[in-house]
């Protein structure tokens, strides 16, 4: 069968009637899955193996069509994008807990969806191919459920109780997805275990959906969402832990050693995912007034206007209104200086007293990436001193450095011990920088032992110096007070820890000197 | 020998000026066609008269594309075509873009006005609008909007006209070009780059004018316009144009299109009926862009609050309300565009593919917006990638929600005949424009 | 001037499902169970302090009969309507008793004679599952029960797969209760007739009157001396049923 000149001839047709989806040409292929299809970077690959097993039973182009309805369908229906598919596929891992049967769960409720939507908007063959498809007792329920919700016969097989109560979820209202899941799969958990029941479940037949489906673009985004929809940074981690290979592939993975397979440092994502939606434009080169008045355009003379500036070439000789022109003067553009951006040196307290960033959300760690995505956004360097009680080596040391990946996992160790800053790396730190000197982001909540030595080290320093301190106590009044003289050091109070993020933003963007956009 | 119908011209001329003088890559696909969106759509805009503002990096070929294309669809040679240019600098003045008094005749004291090449020709080329003073950009554009030039109280008045404006971006000597004069373009399209290999072999041919370029035609041309300038009576410049098109088929082959079927043509696509569908989503696209729930209506000096219920939608995303010539640009070019495919109507995918053209210069994005997309890998300048970004996603809703919406259009339709019918509901901001119409919920 | 015009002879080429009426019904229903339920609430939201004693029972659970009147719902419906009221963020407003009352009402009027529920799937615990349960009914509850299972059960049978609460089967008349692990204190508290079969521990009886209670293979009352030929009857199937 010549399938690559059936699908070309469909396409078009196929095209049209799912409304143009931005898809490239489909393409026959040999899958190693025993999957119908798959979709990678949108590009939809039909298994030839399954095309002739279903052409046995149905005319090619149906089976063509059917299978090219079912991929678009699920390119513009469900699930819809990302950020969804990570939050439907955490909602069944919560009910199930076992990761293989939450990526089933979520697969067969993903083709209820895409299939009803299809069959519901466009004349299409897909029933027929369920009507052929085999399958275990999943399969078999579900093409029950797809008899008794599209009104036709598919020779399904599954308990009618169980198949009542299915088809009583509305699988098209995507605002009810995460609820309508859940009952989905508290209802057919028995058969999701059986699937699993000693071995890796096999994936639904019409292939399943991972993250390879979707772009570059569409996985940045939708990651960026996930993090900000996530119920906390657990759920977070669970989720991107159980797709760490697709996401290594996609480059969100870390460094491994050798015969170590790809690493997704899941915490260190979600704080650089969340620093995402925390934005500060990049300033492009002022230009500023040169204080010189000149010639700029014409405007005609009036007659009450003075003479000295009509210009009689353009006047054809004339002193008269309307036909004499005159030169409108300004004060000419040119470029500024462009002041460099300076490094960033964020030093942030992981002391027992401050949250632990890898069990639940941090905002002095949020702060601390939103003002590390500032600086490495106007291609300066950040480096990273984690702390809690330095002094006896409880301290992690990120050289300036551009790389997200290395800053990040910096910003997220968590110590929890004591407190005290060994000033000493701070300064060495500071000496490692050729160029001019780095500004000072210091969060914490004060509770320093070496609390004078930390004072007198930030009265001598040069630099901008920004000290977030969370909570009010007599260190915090103490520090205050003894640096109240300081030029260059700001000092803000935190009352509530969501605010830490906005104070970190809010003075970063007064040291980068506010908002230029790109012409 | 069988005449060539005008399409099968017009592709002809897309074709030979692709291959032939404005080199490119395809980066615009159609109904399963490949083509380059500055060359199609500056076709298009010469054919329909419209206003087109080709941007890109200085030496990419953003004038001469206009020049060559009109050239082709006006049968007027180059060097005609040359001399109706105004370039963009400040020193240009109303003389020299419309017109002048006759000096003899200022003299003896009559107005007499000799319009410019630029006012007097259909084929409006600006070259580098953004370094004229906004006064003249301003001039320019007024002048434009019905075809209407006007010095010392007479008036001289295009029967048709098509305007390419070019622009660097933005430098040391530019002007801004500012949101109403940005408006009254329909389209922006940028000029790109046409990769090493292509422009290596661009290096190579030099010869590429002078397939259009005709000395006796232009002097004859220039005559003609001399003419009128003295006074005289207008010459009648068909001749002219047939003498011309004679030449350009004998050279290269193509042939060109009569003022008679320049005009048949224009009311072919001006005939193409829309489909609900694609009616619908460009509802869709302008409530969204117009749509505010708290204060009735998008305005650029009022800032969307956080939490807003309509959030993930563009009312959201953008900062100033869409005027009413988007939806006549959009709607012109997709039939224009419906046409070059041979379509009997206006579809989805056309309005879809003119969208991102028409919206990018006229939205004016929150910050957050276009932080987000700045980093995206794209293709083309910021702007039109925020404005593609934005018109996928409403897509991608219109496609989820089309029959519901296109239901409860033909439903207000009824009800304000006075059927008794429930009145739509919906989330979307296009259900709450429709309460609005239907007079269910105050402006 | 009727900008939509051009949509007038628009006409819908999308298909109509079965799956659009099945789930039409159900909204339909749910929302008479709803308005059934909060007229309930309503009721008895006119008490200051709603006080679990027999005459407050009694009249709120008429008030939930009388509310179900005319309600045409199915086990599915019941079955939903249980996920809306643990849901929360609906309409619906759970009162704990008058809660489960409404449903023990539901159980007892649903056409059906075999009613199963998923307990495991629902945060709350509802008092009261099986008040009332008639002859020739069924309720199978997997999971873990709250207070007064089985309560004034009148001749049905209520098996709990998992652990049950206090005041179980409290004022049982007749009929069948079977607890797979432990029930907690006062249990069998006012009974008066039927089995009633727990395969755990039990915290602690109740003042019962008549009827039969296994602690595991062990009649706890009435206490029998042990004997030689002590009759150990097994405990009958908690299998769900079908």
């Amino acid at each position: 069968m010549n399938w690559p000149q059936v699908l070309a001839d469909l396409w078009p047709e196929v095209r049209r009637k799912h409304l143009w989806p931005e898809l490239p040409i489909p393409q026959m292929g040999t899958i190693d899955a025993p999957v119908a299809m798959q979709m990678r970077d949108k590009q939809i690959t039909l298994n030839t193996v399954t095309c002739d097993e279903l052409a046995a039973s149905m005319p090619p182009e149906a089976v063509i069509e059917a299978l090219l309805d079912h991929g678009i369908s699920h390119y513009t229906r469900c699930p819809w994008d990302l950020a969804t598919h990570l939050q439907l596929y955490a909602t069944a891992k919560a009910e199930l807990g076992r990761k293989s049967l939450a990526r089933l769960a979520t697969d067969s409720f993903i083709d209820v969806v895409a299939n009803t939507a299809c069959v519901k908007e466009v004349p299409t063959p897909l029933p027929d191919v369920y009507r052929h498809l085999g399958g275990g007792p999943l399969q078999g329920a579900l093409t029950a459920l797809y008899t008794q919700i599209w009104g036709m016969q598919l020779h399904g097989s599954g308990d009618p109780a169980l198949v009542r109560r299915l088809a009583r979820i509305p699988y098209l209202d995507r605002q009810q997805w995460p609820h309508s899941l859940r009952r989905f799969v508290q209802l057919v958990r028995p058969l999701l275990e059986e699937e699993g029941r000693g071995r890796q479940p096999e994936p639904p037949a019409l292939g399943h959906h991972s993250l390879e489906s979707y772009s570059q673009a569409e996985v940045t985004l939708g990651l960026q969402a996930f993090a900000q929809q996530a119920q906390d940074i657990e759920q977070f981690c669970d989720v991107v832990q159980d797709f760490t290979r697709e996401l290594a592939a996609l480059g969100y993975g870390k460094e491994a050693g050798e015969g170590v397979g790809p690493q997704v440092d899941a915490e260190a994502l979600y704080y650089m995912q969340l620093a995402q939606s925390y934005h500060l434009p990049v300033r492009g080169v002022p230009m500023e007034r040169s204080g010189v008045l000149e010639p700029y355009s014409h405007a005609p003379w009036e007659a009450s206007q003075p003479v000295h500036d009509i210009d009689i070439w353009t006047s054809f000789g004339k002193l008269l209104p309307g036909l004499s022109q005159i030169w409108k003067r300004r004060q000419g553009l040119v470029y500024g200086q462009r002041e460099g951006t300076p490094d960033c040196l964020l030093v942030l307290d992981s002391s027992g007293s401050m949250p632990n960033p890898r069990a639940h959300l941090s905002e002095a760690v949020l702060g601390a990436a939103c003002a590390a995505e500032a600086y490495l956004r106007h291609a300066a360097r950040v480096a990273v001193y984690n702390f809690s009680d330095a002094l006896m080596g409880g301290k992690t040391v990120v050289p300036f450095s551009t790389d997200r990946q290395t800053i990040y996992e910096g910003l997220c160790v968590y110590h929890g011990g004591g407190t005290s800053l060994r000033l000493r790396d701070l300064d060495e730190l500071r000496l490692t920088v050729p160029r001019a000197t780095p500004d000072l982001l210091l969060i914490t909540d004060m509770q320093l032992t070496n609390l004078e030595d930390v004072i007198t080290y930030l009265a001598g320093l040069e630099g901008r110096i920004t000290v977030i301190h969370i909570g009010e106590n007599t260190a915090t009044d103490r520090f205050r007070a003894a640096t109240q003289h300081h030029p260059r050091l700001q000092i803000f109070t935190v009352r509530e820890r969501q605010d830490i993020p906005k104070i970190v933003l809010g003075q970063v963007r007064r040291y980068l000197g506010g908002l230029q956009g790109q012409g | 020998m069988a005449v060539q119908e005008p399409r099968g011209k017009i592709r002809d001329m897309y074709t030979f000026i692709s291959e032939r003088l404005y080199f490119n890559r395809p980066d615009l696909s159609v109904q399963g066609e490949s083509a380059n969106a500055t060359l199609l759509l500056s076709l298009l805009t010469a054919l329909i008269g419209g206003k087109a503002l080709i941007i890109g990096e200085p030496g990419l070929g953003k004038t001469t594309a206009a020049e060559y294309i009109c050239s082709l669809l006006y049968c007027l040679p180059l060097g005609v075509i040359w001399s109706g240019e105004v370039s963009g600098h400040p020193e240009q003045t109303e003389e020299k873009i419309v017109g002048r008094p006759n000096l003899g005749k200022l003299n003896q004291g009559e107005e007499v006005v000799v319009w410019s090449t630029f006012a007097r020709l259909p084929v409006k080329i600006v070259d580098e609008i953004n370094r004229l003073p906004e006064t003249k950009q301003s001039l320019i554009l007024d002048g434009l909007e019905r075809g209407k030039w006007e010095y010392l109280s007479q008036g001289l008045i295009n029967d048709e006209f098509c305007l390419f404006a070019t622009a660097n971006y933005q430098d040391q000597g530019t002007n801004t070009l500012v949101p109403p004069l940005l408006d009254r373009f329909d389209i922006v399209v940028e000029s790109k780059h046409p990769g090493a290999n292509i422009a290596s072999v661009i290096g190579q041919s030099s010869t590429r004018e002078n397939l259009l370029r005709h000395p006796d035609s232009e002097e004859a041309f220039l005559g003609a316009l001399q003419r009128t300038r003295n006074g005289r009576k207008a010459v009648d410049v068909e001749p002219l144009h047939r003498s011309f098109a004679k030449v350009v088929r004998e050279r290269c082959g193509v042939v060109l299109l009569s003022r008679a079927e320049r005009q048949a043509v224009r009311q072919e696509i001006a005939a193409l009926p829309m489909t609900l569908e694609a009616n619908a989503l460009l509802r869709m696209v302008l409530a969204e862009l117009s749509f505010c729930c708290k204060y009735g209506q998008k305005r650029s000096s009022e800032v969307c609050d956080e939490g807003c219920h309509y959030t993930n939608y563009l009312c959201y995303e953008v900062r100033n309300c869409a005027s009413n010539r988007l939806p006549g640009s959009v709607y012109r070019y997709a039939q224009a565009l419906a046409w070059w495919c041979g379509s009997p109507h206006v579809d989805v995918e056309h309005i879809r593919t003119i969208l991102p053209y028409a919206l990018a210069h006229r939205a004016q994005w929150r910050e957050s917006y276009l932080l987000a997309r700045e980093h995206e890998r794209r293709q083309e300048p910021l702007l039109l990638h925020a404005a593609r970004h934005a018109t996928a996603a409403v897509f991608h809703r219109f496609h989820e929600q089309r029959h519901d919406i296109l239901a409860s259009l033909g439903t207000a339709a009824r009800l304000l005949d006075g059927d008794d019918l429930p009145p739509p509901q919906g989330d979307h901001p296009l259900y709450s424009e429709i309460r609005r119409d239907l007079g269910l919920e105050r402006a | 001037m009727n900008p939509f015009e051009a949509f007038r002879s628009y006409s819908a080429t999308r298909r109509e499902l079965p799956l659009d009426r099945i789930l039409a019904r159900r909204d339909q229903v749910l929302q008479r169970l709803s308005q059934s339920y909060q007229a309930l609430i309503e009721e008895e939201s006119k008490q200051l302090i709603w006080v679990v004693e027999q005459g407050a029972l009694s009249r709120a659970y008429s008030t939930a009969i009388e509310a179900l009147r005319g309600v045409d719902f199915t086990v599915e419906d019941l079955e939903d309507m249980c996920l809306e009221l643990d849901t929360n963020d609906g309409v619906t407003t759970p009162m704990g008793a008058p809660s489960g009352l409404f449903i023990a009402a539901m159980c007892n009027q649903v056409p059906a004679h075999d009613i199963a529920l998923n307990l495991r799937i629902f945060r709350h615990r509802w008092p009261f599952l099986g008040y009332r349960l008639p002859r020739g009914r069924r309720l199978y509850l997997d999971g873990d029960a709250g207070d007064f299972v089985g309560a004034l059960l009148d001749g049905g049978e209520v098996v709990v797969t998992g652990n049950a609460g206090n005041y179980t089967s409290i004022g049982m008349k007749t009929g069948t209760v079977q607890i797979g692990y432990s029930t907690g204190k006062y249990t069998g508290e006012g009974m008066r007739g039927g089995t009633l079969r727990v395969g755990g521990r039990i915290a602690a009886l109740g003042r019962v009157k008549q009827g039969v209670i296994y602690e595991g293979d062990l009649q706890v009352f009435p206490t029998r001396e042990p004997g030689p030929s002590a009759t150990l009857k097994p405990l009958a199937s908690t299998a769900q049923p079908k």
